[in-house]
């Protein structure tokens, strides 16, 4: 997806959420702007301050001996980046590569990372108050991904926090998985 | 938060370093020579620069600090102190407070270091000297009145002064001293100011009028000014009543080490109360020469105006690494990038465009290649600085450690010049200082214990840094004890890194290497055992970082020569290319030791871990399909690519599915954005966008060491019992990048040869058959020796000569067509016991190796010497694609041909298929040159050839008639002989072609019949391709040339 597909998704989700009650009377500097993608049934964002850019698959290398959420790496205009399966990393069945695939290719402490998911949904403006905290509301993926629970007339979406999107907790500070 | 000093603070930061730099060195040389007035001299100066550049920025602590110790070294300097190891030690604190001020300035942070000890301790050794000797310092400490504003110049201020200065305008700085009794003192200034701008061009006045205005206490204010005025009149416009004295220092352009600074010059006092009443004022306004030692430098920015006129060029422009490194990678993208356009030009052949364009597009791509190339280059000697800058910090660290440990050691430094890329000279630092600390403490002897040994007294420790081939070395070492290997066997069992049995195996060399170990490292190695214990696993690893290697040399008593040596540079490296499946990896040329060939069957497997007997030795093996973790895509029949790589001593063969070639390739690291994978040391982006992975060699063979060191002696001695594996060496790696032309017509040939006529099938098989036995008969392959080629060479002649008288009239009757049967026979046998033998020759040559290795050896030839032939051989075949043209009286373009040479033994091998039919025409040559020219073609590409030669449908012709043969031999006459005559023209050898021959039959029988009817024993020959073009058909042909050993030389020594 190019700069300009962005420009206009985020103009068409802003007419949307213009006329939205409540929210459109919130003033600007509150804001929260967030590329919201959806994987099985629950969508996910993420700041958009945070995306650098979003791609088309491209040709992915493999990397061995790191996790299997690991895709691989791949050439984003002559830096090498890594991908990471969003649904291996969320522990969802694998899926399959379509033309809706892309890779949101987000900045996360000094490292750009591409992450792989199924499509890009939408752009969605938040007043940063629709921000909750995160609950116990949503299974499965574990609570070191979220920052909290984004509410959009009526949806719900897991904003994501992506500084262990690379490194478990658990994995200490930046070796990754080894061949052991 | 960071801490910052503001605009300057690089220049200050990078000017402190210079000095402390220059401080160090002198007082270590003050030490060894404390009388030298130079010395002291140096570094009173050193000292002052760096108070003043302090001050500049700020610091003023570190301002006060140096200006005690310039006082301290005034002292010294007017003899009324001596040089004391008590003075030297507290200047040595000083440059350590300092360095560690600046240090921390450096890092961002502000610095916080309480001086005031220092400070005292100078002061404390002042009143000692002064108390010691009161009389020899009257006055001369009188006090300086301290509350003088510094002088501060802005950038453009400093410009301004320049310009000034430069036109002729002369510069000087007015002190004004106002009696401290006056009221609003600010006001003096202000006349002062307003007075002196009828004279002259102000350029700051310090403090600010504002500042004065609102602090009554000050009484000194400054002034530069520009000014064209005589001295008297500036003093008289500064002299108002209430104004106690007035100094004056002339500022002059200065050049210093190519940076232009401000020269302060000594202070006149134009006026002053006292001088005054002593009437003497007059002698201050004569110009007075000034004492270079006192002058106070401030650096102007270096940046020439545009309109400037003849002022002095700037030499040196001082780039930040991180610059250089972003132009490297970029250049590093372009180099790849262009080779993206080869596989562009050989689509463009394959399309059959235009030819010129074709040709053109070569060659500006080559051009950009080359521009390309040499870019990448000019940065990276950009990156190089000398190593000595390294080097010199150590006098200090040995003085230091044998003043520790209480023994006598010079440092002596060689090399100093030499030049290394910065990443290795930012990170050699630590690893040197291991190895130093280590030949101090644990090498060296004390004074005593050298004395007993009959060593001199001062021992000496050795830092020297040369290159060499590509690789640079750094060396240290000393003349101490040596390393102990029994102690160090006895560590190591201690430890349990080895059983007992592993050690009986290993010779010191690989004992020596357990000083690496993590393990053996700091406090539990005791230090009366020379087992260098400290540091060395970090020595390791940042070298092995560079991708570099340490080596320990040592001879006990002797001493200890540790050698590092670094790749020339880092960025781009050659590379293997290999595929598992269809991922490419890249290993290191750098740590590839051979590529061999070897079966499933071959294989041992010992507690799981597969091993070869590699010419008598134990080589573990390592599927790297298994270390990828994925299939690998060769089935276990088949013979398999193996890459062996080497780390320090250590070697393992890796598997691979294929090996892909040769290429450049640039390391990108995957840590930026991701983490350190295992056994990947990083990453390239290829010509085609995609991504290939580097192998990190060292730490895969740590993985399968660790294994292998599990092995019982007696399971080794099981494998070394066992025949050693079959191992065909891989000889050629081809270079990736040019290689797709061949690959492509190698893609064209084959279908051209599968084909097999009827007539010769039997034969084939039966050639087949016997090449099979030879294969399965090869003996197990031994060391290289140069012995073996030598023997071939005596064999090979032998067998011709017993052929020749049986075969040559054999060869004519034949072609009389009478008694055919009988003749026949006899050439068979004959020719059997020749291909025999020349089977074993071409045995030796495989298990030899690199035939392509000794001809250089054998025949004096070099690359220059083959680039020649080419240069000959692109000439020959364009004169015959003209000559061709005129005859057929059609457009026949003939492609520029690659020229090698070949044993003769490996032609076959070259044509392709060995046994496929293909048809030979050959024509000895007379003269002075002996030899014969063999235009080979594959059966069906000769065939092709005869078509577009006689214009007819191409694939028309089935076999080879009268008219066809007529034909190629027209063909091979004119090739033939545009290249003979080139080279006999250019090297003014008689050299003359005769009647062409045709023979249709097995590659390796056309070759038999060329050598036993032509008595040539030669070894080696030219081979060149030649592609055919004719409208849309291309041939591909293989033009020879054979000529005697002895000719070859003769050719080639004309040709230099």
């Amino acid at each position: 997806m190019n700069i300009n597909e962005l420009t206009q998704m985020v103009n068409r989700v802003t007419a949307v959420t213009a006329g939205d009650g409540a929210d459109s009377a919130v003033s600007e500097g509150e804001i929260v702007q967030i590329v919201s993608f959806m994987l099985d049934d629950v969508e996910y964002g993420i700041n958009i301050l945070q995306v650098h850019e979003i791609i088309r698959m491209p040709e992915i290398t493999r990397l061995p001996n790191t996790p299997e959420y690991i895709k691989g790496v791949i050439n984003l205009r002559g830096s090498v980046i890594p991908v990471v399966d969003m649904r291996l990393r969320f522990g969802l069945p694998q899926g399959t590569i379509t033309d809706l695939t892309r890779i949101i290719v987000v900045e996360t402490g000094e490292k750009l990372v591409g992450l792989l998911v199924d499509n890009v949904y939408q752009v969605i403006r938040m007043p940063g108050r629709n921000i909750d905290p995160p609950s116990d509301l949503i299974e499965g993926i574990s609570d070191e991904f979220i920052r909290g629970i984004g509410r959009v007339s009526g949806r719900l979406v897991v904003i994501l926090n992506l500084d262990s999107i690379l490194f478990s907790r658990s994995d200490g500070e930046k070796t990754a998985y080894g061949y052991m | 938060m960071t801490f910052s000093l503001g605009e300057y603070q690089d220049i200050f930061l990078e000017e402190a370093d210079e000095q402390l730099q220059e401080l160090n060195q002198n007082l270590l040389e003050l030490e060894k020579n404390p009388d030298n007035d130079d010395i002291i001299n140096n570094i009173f100066r050193a000292a002052h620069s760096l108070k003043s550049s302090a001050a500049f920025v700020g610091l003023n602590d570190l301002s006060d600090l140096a200006h005690k110790m310039e006082n301290l070294l005034q002292g010294i300097r007017d003899k009324t102190m001596q040089v004391t190891p008590t003075i030297v030690d507290v200047l040595f604190s000083c440059f350590d407070v300092i360095s560690s001020v600046i240090d921390t300035v450096g890092s961002g942070k502000k610095p916080e270091q309480d001086l005031s000890e220092i400070i005292a301790r100078i002061r404390d050794i002042g009143e000692d000297v002064a108390a010691a000797s009161p009389a020899e310092r009257p006055g001369k400490a009188a006090p300086e009145i301290e509350n003088i504003p510094k002088t501060k110049l802005t950038a453009a201020q400093m410009r301004q002064v320049k310009d000034g200065l430069e036109s002729g305008i002369s510069c000087c700085e007015v002190i004004v001293f106002v009696d401290p009794s006056a009221q609003m003192k600010w006001i003096k200034a202000q006349l002062v100011h307003a007075n002196l701008e009828k004279i002259a061009a102000i350029v700051a006045l310090m403090p600010s009028l504002d500042a004065l205005r609102e602090n009554n206490e000050s009484d000194v204010f400054k002034m530069v000014i520009l000014t064209t005025a005589a001295v008297e009149d500036v003093r008289r416009a500064c002299g108002l009543d209430q104004v106690i004295r007035i100094d004056l220092k002339r500022i002059s352009l200065s050049k210093n080490n190519d940076k232009m600074v401000l020269k302060f010059h000594e202070k006149e006092t134009l006026f002053s109360e006292e001088v005054r009443e002593g009437g003497t004022s007059a002698d201050y306004l004569a110009e007075k020469e000034v004492d270079d030692d006192e002058e106070e430098e401030y650096k102007i920015e270096t940046i020439r105006r545009k309109d400037g006129r003849k002022t002095t060029a700037i030499k040196i422009v001082k780039v930040s690494v991180d610059k250089l490194d972003l132009l490297l990678n970029n250049v590093g993208e372009l180099v790849i990038a262009n080779s993206g356009f080869f596989r562009l030009y050989e689509e463009m052949r394959k399309a059959n465009f235009d030819k010129s364009i074709t040709n053109e597009f070569k060659n500006r791509m080559d051009q950009m290649s080359r521009i390309a190339k040499d870019l990448q280059g000019g940065i990276m000697k950009t990156r190089m600085v000398p190593v000595g800058q390294v080097f010199s910090r150590f006098n200090r660290l040995v003085r230091d450690l044998a003043k520790e440990f209480g023994k006598l050691v010079t440092l002596q430094i060689k090399g100093e010049e030499t030049e290394l890329d910065k990443k290795v000279i930012d990170a050699i630092g630590e690893p040197l200082m291991h190895l130093i600390r280590n030949a101090i403490d644990h090498g060296v002897e004390t004074a005593e214990e050298r004395r007993k040994l009959g060593k001199p007294d001062v021992a000496m420790v050795a830092l020297n840094a040369y290159q060499s081939g590509n690789q640079i070395f750094v060396e240290v070492s000393d003349d101490g004890r040596g390393l102990n290997a029994s102690r160090i066997k006895k560590k190591v069992l201690e430890k349990g890194l080895a059983s007992p049995e592993m050690l009986a195996n290993m010779d010191n060399e690989e004992v020596y290497n357990f000083i690496y170990n993590p393990g053996f490292s700091t406090t539990d190695v005791v230090t009366d055992i020379s087992g260098r214990g400290v540091g060395m696993n970090v020595v390791k690893e940042i070298v092995s970082e560079l991708n570099g290697n340490v080596t320990i040399e040592t001879e006990p008593g002797m001493g200890t020569r540790f050698l590092l040596s670094f790749p020339l540079t880092l960025a781009i490296i050659p590379a293997i290319m290999v595929k598992v499946r269809h991922e490419l990896y890249a290993i290191p040329l750098s740590d590839v030791i051979e590529t061999i060939k070897i079966s499933y069957a071959d294989m041992t497997t010992i507690e799981g871990h597969e091993v070869i007997n590699l010419r008598g030795e134990i080589l573990s093996l390592l599927r790297l399909n298994e270390f990828v973790g994925t299939e690998s895509g060769i089935e276990d029949d088949r013979k398999v690519p193996v890459v062996v790589v080497g780390y320090g001593n250590r070697k393992i063969g890796l598997i691979v599915d294929h090996l892909e070639g040769k290429q450049e390739i640039v390391i990108k690291s995957l840590e930026q954005n991701y983490a350190n994978v295992e056994g990947l040391s990083g990453a390239s982006i290829l010509g085609d966008g995609s991504i290939c992975l580097i192998l990190d060699i060292a730490s895969m063979i740590n993985r399968v060491i660790t294994d292998q060191d599990r092995l019982s002696r007696m399971q080794r001695q099981r494998v070394v019992g066992q025949k050693s594996a079959q191992v065909e060496e891989i000889r050629e790696i081809t270079d990736l990048q040019r290689s797709a032309t061949e690959k492509r017509e190698k893609d064209l040939r084959e279908p051209a040869i599968k084909k097999e006529t009827a007539a010769p099938a039997p034969r084939a098989k039966d050639i087949s058959q016997r090449k099979e036995a030879v294969r399965t008969e090869n003996a197990p392959v031994e060391k290289i020796k140069e012995d073996i080629i030598f023997e071939r060479r005596d064999t090979i002649p032998a067998a011709p000569s017993k052929a020749v008288p049986a075969s040559a009239p054999a060869k004519s009757a034949m072609k009389a067509g009478e008694d055919e049967s009988a003749i026949e026979a006899k050439v068979r046998d004959v020719l059997r016991s020749f291909k025999d033998e020349l089977k074993d020759s071409i045995r030796t040559t495989v298990e030899s190796g690199e035939p392509d290795g000794h001809i250089k050896k054998s025949l004096g030839i070099t690359e220059e010497d083959m680039e020649r032939v080419q240069v000959l051989a692109n000439v020959g075949i364009t004169n015959a694609a003209e000559s061709l043209s005129k005859i057929l009286g059609k457009q026949i373009d003939l492609s520029i041909p690659t020229v090698e040479l070949l044993p003769v033994e490996k032609v076959p091998e070259n044509f392709g298929e060995v046994d496929n039919v293909y048809i030979g025409v050959y024509m000895p040559l007379v003269g002075d040159i002996k030899g014969t020219i063999l235009f080979g073609l594959a059966e069906e590409a000769g065939f092709e050839l005869i078509d577009m030669l006689y214009g007819i449908e191409s694939g028309k012709t089935r076999e080879l008639d009268e008219d066809g043969e007529s034909a190629l031999k027209e063909v091979t006459n004119i090739v033939g002989s545009s290249v003979v005559n080139v080279i006999s023209e250019k090297t003014a050898i008689a050299i003359k072609p005769t009647v062409p021959t045709v023979v249709h039959d097995f590659m390796q029988s056309i070759l038999d019949s060329i050598l036993v009817l032509h008595n040539i024993s030669n070894d080696y020959v030219l081979v060149m391709d030649t592609e055919f073009y004719y409208q849309n058909d291309r041939v591909i042909g293989k033009l020879m040339v054979l000529p005697e050993t002895e000719s070859l030389k003769k050719i080639v020594e004309r040709l230099r």
